[in-house]
């Protein structure tokens, strides 16, 4: 089941692959497209690392990338009028132009021997090999452009015993040879793997690194051996080679629990070596002041399968160095940690470049040249606007390669379980083999013991026989020397003193005679020795070659099992390299998606500021338009009141006027009847009767009075009650305008609100932007998509601080000058490249050779200390006294032969001096920020010549001039 | 305070008059001890000048600090071996215990060689450390562990414990270096001594206690010029930075602030600032010199100061040697714990004194020493340590320790525990961890209060 949903996900993932391969430019990881051998390098990077799909990113500006290039390829930034050239040059090709002009410069092969020495050598101090003798090689090697695998196969394998290959000994004698550090900077300079910890035990950091793959490596380190003989009257250290044996060891973490190895190259199984019979192994033996050498040479094999293109980890570990030469930051970095669980930028770039390298047999020039010409390497180093528009992009990318991630996991998760099958099968057989090796060992022992005997047996018999033979010459001489004495003597009676010699001679001859037996008895009884001895190694090799039987299947079972645990490990390690590189560039893209996210929120919060602002505008705005309406409302309500006020004071007349009437007439009825009852009782009474007459027509008068004024109450009631109606119908309407105008100030105010929160919330936006952005250049730039700060290295600092104060070429002058004075050249060789181009060659060594000395102070100033990795920036205030108060840099300013100092100096127009000095130091011209930054600081500092320094001295100490951008 | 003796006092003071004099004499004879008797007889009515001396130091009024938290370390390196037969664990009356005598200390109970008589006055202040076993009869070698608290490998250097101290100890904001060698010859620089912890940790040297180089503005820059430039350069550093800053360029900028602070802090490098008293107190010899430009840079903030004093190498006239090299030593040594402790400064320094290793406690035929790592004592003072106090023993006749044995790895987790680092961590560099101290090693058990 799992299998089947395994097999789903890989068929799943396939799929998905072939559709990506088109649309995913990677900055990227994908096993995209293969590269075609004869597709231009730079094409393969630009497509490796392109910009997320769908956006374009910019490139650097010509000044930066003149600067840059210069400083990566020449070792310090143009001479002034090379970057005027370079900036007013029309030529579209320009950029590949000043590129191979510095490729042709003797000051390539400097800058480039002195970045491959620092990285072979990392400042350790010459000792047995001259820093001239080694520079020498470098250089020659550089300028004719010596694949770096044989580079790297002469520093592999020479023994510094002849002068051609003394030079490079230098790797191995001045690290006195020592195993361990062979074995550690084999594997960081040559296979990218720091492996120191993997001596004692497998890394517990670094799942990748092995203690085997140390050991292995320390079976090859371990052969070569200093040796200090005599050359005629000196002492010199040359490299000797012990005949090779294998290595046991065990991990400090399990112990008890014995491995063995023989020599064995990160990747590669083992070497198969062969077999020779102890004390037959060397061609020259090792002894006292003697380079010895073996029958078979370890380091040579080693050397051969290292540097023949299959070793994938020293393939791409100089791709990844070149590329870090350029970039300032390997693929993989930190350069010596090459391991799964430390991707590559983009895995298939760094396989794609390390197969290129192969393909063009390990050319560097034209793998440097490539890089330059990359957009990858023109990219700018800051972030523009135009740039992070585009982030929000990545968020296609980001969606394709989540789809992956999980697959991809999937398929390292498998890889690794087989990877651990082959280890345990391994293991198996290992465990089979050791014992038998070990009886092997006991028995080789053996056998040099015995092959031991013999040869001391027939030493000796050739000693005894020796000792035979001289001492019966000299029997011989004596007894022909006697004969004609005794002769003589008999013939000669008389003479006592002749007698008497050759009696001497005679007896001494006798005695010297009868020594002779018991001689010829040690020689045949030394002779007799040998046969047992001889019988014995007979019996010895019998043994060793049984062994040696018996254990060869099963180091050839081992070996078989151990083909299979490289290979199973080489995909594991691809496996685990996509799916770690996928997990590293997922989040990087998190984080530079939500960045974009950010952007875009700011954007929108930004927007909303805006119409928030309009809608606050045309609020207040309808408040204001509505205001006339309300204030002619008020005004009528007002009116309106008054009539009403008017009617009613009428009314209330009306009455008033209604009720006193009516009470007179009541009265007027009461006094009409009391009257009338008066009459009754008083009938005819004339003056009762003229009364009542009077008071009927009183009455008579006020009910009319009355009548009319009803009439005008009535009138004046209902003119009451119009004003009323008009006054309400006011104030409904006032009311009205009230409440609409009530509703236009609070949408004011709302919107007022509104844009106070909008205005938080573009701050809170803003804020959350500035902090995503923060690690936003570190992504991009980790991954290519914007160039690293390079920090000049103390030999870059050097020669660009000689550049731009005039020095270098100052001297370069000089040497011309004097080489045409010494050895004119005639039209014809002026004529000819190579004559010319042999000339700078011979005129850069001799400035170099007069400016050399101050590289040590620079180096003591800002390097790192020797033997100890020489890429770590730091800055520290003794640097920054260094810069301030030294007497180097601030002599060097001073003006002099048309240098910087002096045409800032010397310039009419404040404009003109801005011009030269950064055209002189930066390598570029000024914005006008800094042209009036100038000005004033020239107009403030009436010494010319004084502010000149000062402002040359500006630029130099800025950060802009200590990193390459 | 704890209350001296004036029988002390009196061997004190007596002695520090005798040092002058070169004693030439063969061992144990009666020269020698009429010599010491003589000394002791004569100049006994000193004594109570000697209690004036104590105190009348110096107003501590720069000792401001005091309150931060900052810990320090100062390390003397008795350079090429020191007898620790003749100062911390003298054996006198044995075979091996040479002439001279042991002298009670301001601790009682303690005794300690009589050739630091001033030292042992201080000894209240001190920690003995007299088990200490390093295996290693090699000068290179035996420095080499004792700085760096491991035994040399071939295929890696680690960092010394001036390079781990500065980087652990020093504020991240201080202007001043973390890590100062006061080295007897000339010369200066940087030392190679910070491994993997790079250059940034490296020893700034100052030869024979000259200030670093290029710390004074050079008579052609006034200063007027010096500000329009470093104003220029900033500004154009400014505007660059603007547009793509890192780490790396922070600490780049950083770098030229720090200089400047430097430049007018110069004066901590230069104890002629000090008054004449003060170097009266402490010789006028360099060593005298180098204690008190060590007290003036501790009291700035720096955070470890080396000092040697050399040299112990003495397989010819062990004695002879001892008696000058160690007059020389006592006068500085103890006037430097005193005026640390009277400053309060020993609640957050520690104070090493070591050796690459011991001397023998057999002597040879030319009345010298040789190497000997088996059985010596190392003087620890200060944070953490206990006062007055001696830890770990050896045999009577000083060739085995008996008690309590240590060695390098176990001192250098110490000196790093006392002064509040873990030293069982980590750092981590570029990625990698790597291990503070020895980690098959461990702090010494029971010594820290």
């Amino acid at each position: 089941m799992i299998a089947r949903l395994r097999s789903a996900a890989r068929a799943a993932f396939h799929m998905e692959r072939r559709m990506f391969v088109r649309l995913v430019l990677a900055w990227l990881i994908l096993p995209a497209a293969m590269s075609t051998a004869d597709e231009p390098l730079r094409d393969v990077i630009n497509r490796e690392l392109a910009p997320p799909s769908g956006t374009s990113w910019p490139k650097s500006d010509d000044a930066e990338f003149l600067r840059r290039v210069s400083i990566d390829l020449n070792g310090m930034p143009p001479t002034t009028e090379a970057a005027r050239a370079f900036l007013a040059d029309t030529d579209p090709a320009k950029r590949e132009k000043v590129v191979d002009q510095l490729m042709a410069s003797p000051l390539y092969a400097r800058h480039i021997a002195t970045t491959l020495d620092v990285m072979l050598m990392e400042r350790r101090p010459a000792t047995h090999v001259t820093q001239d003798e080694w520079s020498a090689w470098l250089l020659k090697s550089v300028r004719d452009n010596k694949p770096w695998n044989v580079m790297a196969r002469e520093l592999m394998t020479a023994d510094g015993d002849t002068p051609e290959n003394r030079a490079a000994a230098r790797f191995y004698l001045d690290r006195n040879a020592e195993p361990h550090v062979i074995t550690r900077d084999i594997g960081r300079v040559f296979f990218g793997r720091d492996m120191q910890c993997n001596q004692c035990h497998d890394s517990p950091l670094v799942a990748d690194f092995l203690q085997r793959d140390y050991h292995g490596l320390l079976a090859i380190a371990s052969t070569g051996y200093a040796v200090t003989k005599k050359v005629a009257e000196k002492d010199v250290t040359v490299l000797a080679e012990r005949a090779p044996t294998d290595l046991t060891f065990e991990s400090v973490f399990d112990k008890g629990n014995s491995h063995r190895t023989v020599a064995r190259l990160p990747g590669s199984p083992s070497l198969t070596e062969p077999f020779f019979y102890p004390g037959d192994d060397y061609t020259v033996a090792p002894a006292d002041g003697v380079r010895a050498q073996p029958r078979y040479s370890r380091r040579a094999a080693f050397a051969e399968l290292a540097t023949n293109g299959s070793n994938r980890s020293f393939n791409e570990n100089i791709a990844n160095r070149l590329w870090a030469m350029m970039l300032g930051r390997g693929l993989v970095h930190p350069l010596d940690m090459m391991h799964p669980d430390n991707p590559a930028a983009s895995p298939s770039l760094l396989k794609a470049l390390g197969d290129r390298l192969v393909a063009t047999n390990f050319d560097m020039k034209m793998f440097l040249r490539e890089v330059a010409l990359s957009d990858v390497y023109q990219r700018p180093f800051d972030l523009t606007n135009a740039a992070t528009d585009q982030l929000v992009a990545a968020k296609t990318e980001q969606q394709q390669i989540a789809a992956q991630k999980e697959s991809l996991e999937v398929l390292a998760r498998d890889a690794a379980s087989t990877s651990s099958d082959a280890d345990g099968t391994f293991s198996t057989a290992e465990s089979a083999m050791l014992p038998v090796a070990a009886e092997a060992d006991i028995v080789r022992t053996q056998y040099t013991d015995a092959k031991k005997k013999v040869d001391e047996a027939a030493k000796a018999t050739a000693d005894a026989t020796a000792a035979f033979t001289a001492r019966k010459s000299f029997a011989d001489t004596l007894q022909q020397a006697a004969m004609p004495l005794n002769s003589a003597s008999m013939l000669l009676p008389g003479d006592a003193q002749l007698a008497m010699t050759a009696q001497q001679l005679t007896a001494r001859a006798a005695a010297v005679a009868a020594e002779l037996p018991a001689l010829e008895k040690t020689v045949a009884e030394k002779t007799a020795a040998v046969t047992p001895v001889t019988e014995a190694l007979a019996v010895s090799k019998g043994t060793l070659d049984a062994a040696m039987q018996k254990l060869q299947p099963l180091l050839e079972a081992v070996r078989a099992e151990e083909v299979k645990v490289v290979a199973a490990r080489a995909a594991m390690q691809d496996a685990l390299l996509k799916a770690a590189s996928v997990k590293s560039r997922l989040a990087a893209l998190d984080r530079i998606t939500e960045a974009g996210d950010q952007k875009t929120t700011v954007a929108v919060a930004a927007q909303t500021v805006v119409s928030q602002e309009t809608a606050v505008a045309a609020a207040t705005k309808q408040v204001a338009e509505y205001m006339p309406v309300v204030v002619e409302r008020t005004t009528k309500m007002q009116d309106a009141e008054k009539v009403m006020t008017a009617a009613t004071t009428a009314l209330n007349t009306a009455q008033e006027q209604v009720s006193q009437q009516r009470a007179a007439l009541s009265t007027l009825n009461e006094a009409v009847a009391a009257l009338n009852k008066a009459i009754e009782a008083l009938p005819g009474d004339e003056s009762m009767a003229s009364g009542m007459a009077t008071l009927v027509a009183k009455t008579t008068a006020v009910d009319k009075a009355m009548k009319s004024s009803e009439q005008a109450l009535v009138a004046a009631s209902q003119m009451s009650a119009a004003a009323a109606d008009a006054m309400k119908a006011a104030q409904s309407a006032m009311v009205e305008a009230n409440a609409e105008l009530d509703r236009r100030q609070k949408m004011a105010t709302q919107s007022g609100t509104d844009l106070a929160g909008a205005k938080d919330a573009m701050t809170v936006a803003a804020s959350a932007y500035e902090k995503a952005m923060e690690t936003i250049p570190a992504d991009l730039s980790a991954g290519f998509a914007l160039s690293q700060l390079k920090p000049l290295s103390p030999e870059q600092m050097l020669w660009s601080i000689y550049r731009v104060t005039g020095v270098y070429d100052r001297y370069v002058a000089g040497e011309f000058a004097e080489l045409d004075k010494a050895a004119p050249l005639t039209d014809e060789q002026k004529a000819d490249a190579a004559v010319m181009a042999a000339r700078a060659i011979d005129v850069e060594q001799k400035v170099y050779d007069k400016l050399k000395g101050n590289i040590t102070s620079f180096v003591q100033i800002y390097g790192g200390a020797p033997g100890q990795p020489q890429n770590d920036f730091y800055a520290s205030p003794d640097q920054a006294l260094f810069t301030a108060n030294g007497g180097s840099i601030n002599s060097w300013i001073s003006p002099a032969a048309a240098n910087s100092t002096e045409r800032v100096a010397n310039a009419t127009d404040p404009k003109l001096a801005a011009e030269e000095l950064y055209l002189g130091v930066l390598s570029r011209l000024p914005v006008e920020q800094e042209l009036e930054e100038v000005t004033a600081f020239l107009a403030a500092r009436p010494d010319r010549s004084k502010a000149a320094q000062e402002l040359v001295w500006g630029l130099i100490s800025s950060a802009e001039f200590r990193f390459n951008k | 305070m704890h209350s001296i003796s004036t029988g002390d006092l009196r061997v004190i003071h007596i002695f520090e008059k005798a040092v002058p004099m070169t004693l030439h004499y063969p061992c144990n004879t009666m020269a020698h001890g009429f010599a010491r008797r003589q000394f002791l007889g004569t100049l006994a009515a000193g004594a109570g000048a000697m209690v004036g001396g104590l105190g009348a130091f110096t107003s501590p009024a720069m000792a401001a600090h005091l309150k931060s938290d900052q810990k320090r370390i100062v390390v003397f390196n008795m350079h090429g071996g020191l007898s620790q037969l003749e100062s911390w664990d003298p054996k006198p009356g044995t075979e091996t215990g040479g002439p001279f005598l042991a002298i009670p200390t301001s601790v009682p109970g303690i005794h300690i060689s009589e050739l630091l008589p001033l030292t042992a006055m201080q000894m209240h202040h001190l920690c003995l450390v007299r088990g200490v076993n390093t295996s290693e009869d090699d000068h290179g070698k035996g420095a080499y562990l004792m700085m760096t608290g491991r035994r040399q490998t071939p295929a890696g250097e680690f960092p010394q414990i001036g390079a781990v101290a500065s980087k652990t100890l020093n504020p991240a904001d201080s202007s001043l270096p973390g890590h100062i060698l006061i080295t007897p010859g000339g010369g200066g620089g940087r030392g190679n001594d910070s491994a993997w912890l790079g250059p940034k940790y490296s020893s700034v040297q100052l030869g024979n206690g000259n200030p670093p180089p290029n710390i004074v503005r050079p008579d052609g820059i006034t200063p007027d010029s010096d500000q329009a430039r470093n104003d220029f350069r900033r500004k154009v550093s400014e505007r660059f930075l603007n547009r793509r800053r890192t780490a790396v360029t922070e600490a780049f900028t950083y770098s030229f602030e720090q200089a400047e602070k430097l430049m007018n802090q110069r004066d901590i490098f230069d104890v002629t600032k000090e008054p004449a008293s003060e170097v009266e107190r402490y010789g006028k010899h360099d060593l005298g010199r180098h204690c008190l430009l060590a007290r003036r840079l501790l009291e700035s903030g720096v955070s470890f100061v080396q000092l040697s004093h050399s040299n112990y190498d003495t397989h010819n006239e062990n004695f002879n040697f001892h008696i000058e090299q160690l007059a020389e030593f006592d006068f500085a040594f103890s006037t430097f714990v005193a005026d640390l402790a009277q400053r309060g400064m020993l609640e957050s320094t520690l104070i090493v004194v070591l050796s690459e290793f011991g001397r023998t406690p057999n002597v040879n035929l030319y009345q010298g020493r040789d190497h000997w790592s088996r059985a010596w004592s190392v003087c620890l003072a200060g944070t953490r340590m206990p006062r007055g106090h001696v830890f770990g023993a050896t045999n009577d006749k000083g060739t085995e320790v008996i008690d309590k044995q240590v060695d390098h790895g176990n001192l250098f987790h110490t000196y790093l525990q006392s002064v509040g680092v873990d030293s069982t961590a980590n750092f981590n560099i570029d990625g990698r961890d790597m291990p503070i101290a020895d980690p098959a090693s461990r702090p010494i058990d029971g010594l820290l209060v």
